[in-house]
């Protein structure tokens, strides 16, 4: 995951960063272990977090049909029968929980770059409390 | 490996051996995605919902506890496979 990558630029920005997907925690240890991951990633059972960000959709039945054909079946993957994902998606959240930079794309292969990310939180920087 | 290479390779790996038919359904549910879903996403100025969640040794992480630390960032994404 790139992101891994400007983990130290997060620090040094004094930001933290959480990745969540649907996923089984157990997905995420062999993630962690794999690519050596210093971040949480965290599991959002039936996406009912990504629904609070207007991010969660249903998979359509042609398309959960043919992932079953993969065979790719997250029902037993995320543990949960909803059949459904986030929007792919990345938000920079304040200290008071405000909102201050979002991307999203539909498309998961455009995801936002992590450079635009880091110059998001700069610009929030002067505006911290040392 | 950039994100972009990284990507490119998911996509590949999703992708690679599919039928024209397994393709086009694919991109026919990211199309309807990008035309009906994409309005009441939280935009900037909106007040994040705060959340706990299990990471990957089923601890629950507090977002409002890391977020009073510093800048947060949360990025959401579909799965590893």
């Amino acid at each position: 995951m790139a992101l891994q990558a400007i983990q130290p630029d997060l620090a040094a920005l004094g930001a933290s960063l959480v990745a969540i997907s649907p996923q089984l925690p157990e997905h995420n240890r062999e993630l962690i272990r794999t690519r050596h991951l210093t971040f949480e990633i965290l599991t959002d059972r039936g996406n009912e977090v990504a629904s609070r960000f207007g991010l969660r959709f249903a998979l359509p039945d042609d398309l959960r049909r043919l992932y079953l054909t993969f065979p790719l079946d997250l029902e037993k993957f995320n543990g949960d029968a909803s059949w459904t994902l986030p929007i792919p998606a990345r938000f920079v959240i304040d200290q008071q929980g405000v909102i201050r930079h979002a991307e999203s794309d539909p498309d998961y292969t455009t995801r936002p770059e992590p450079e635009d990310t880091l110059a998001a939180l700069r610009a929030l920087a002067p505006a911290r409390t040392a | 490996m950039s994100l972009k290479a990284e990507l490119k390779a998911l996509q590949t790996r999703l992708e690679a051996g599919r039928s024209p038919e397994a393709l086009a359904i694919m991109h026919r549910a990211v199309d309807d995605l990008r035309k009906s879903g994409v309005t009441r996403i939280l935009r900037v100025g909106d007040q994040a919902p705060d959340f706990r969640l299990p990471n990957a040794n089923e601890e629950l992480i507090d977002s409002r506890a890391l977020r009073e630390r510093g800048p947060l960032v949360v990025t959401f994404y579909r799965g590893r496979w």
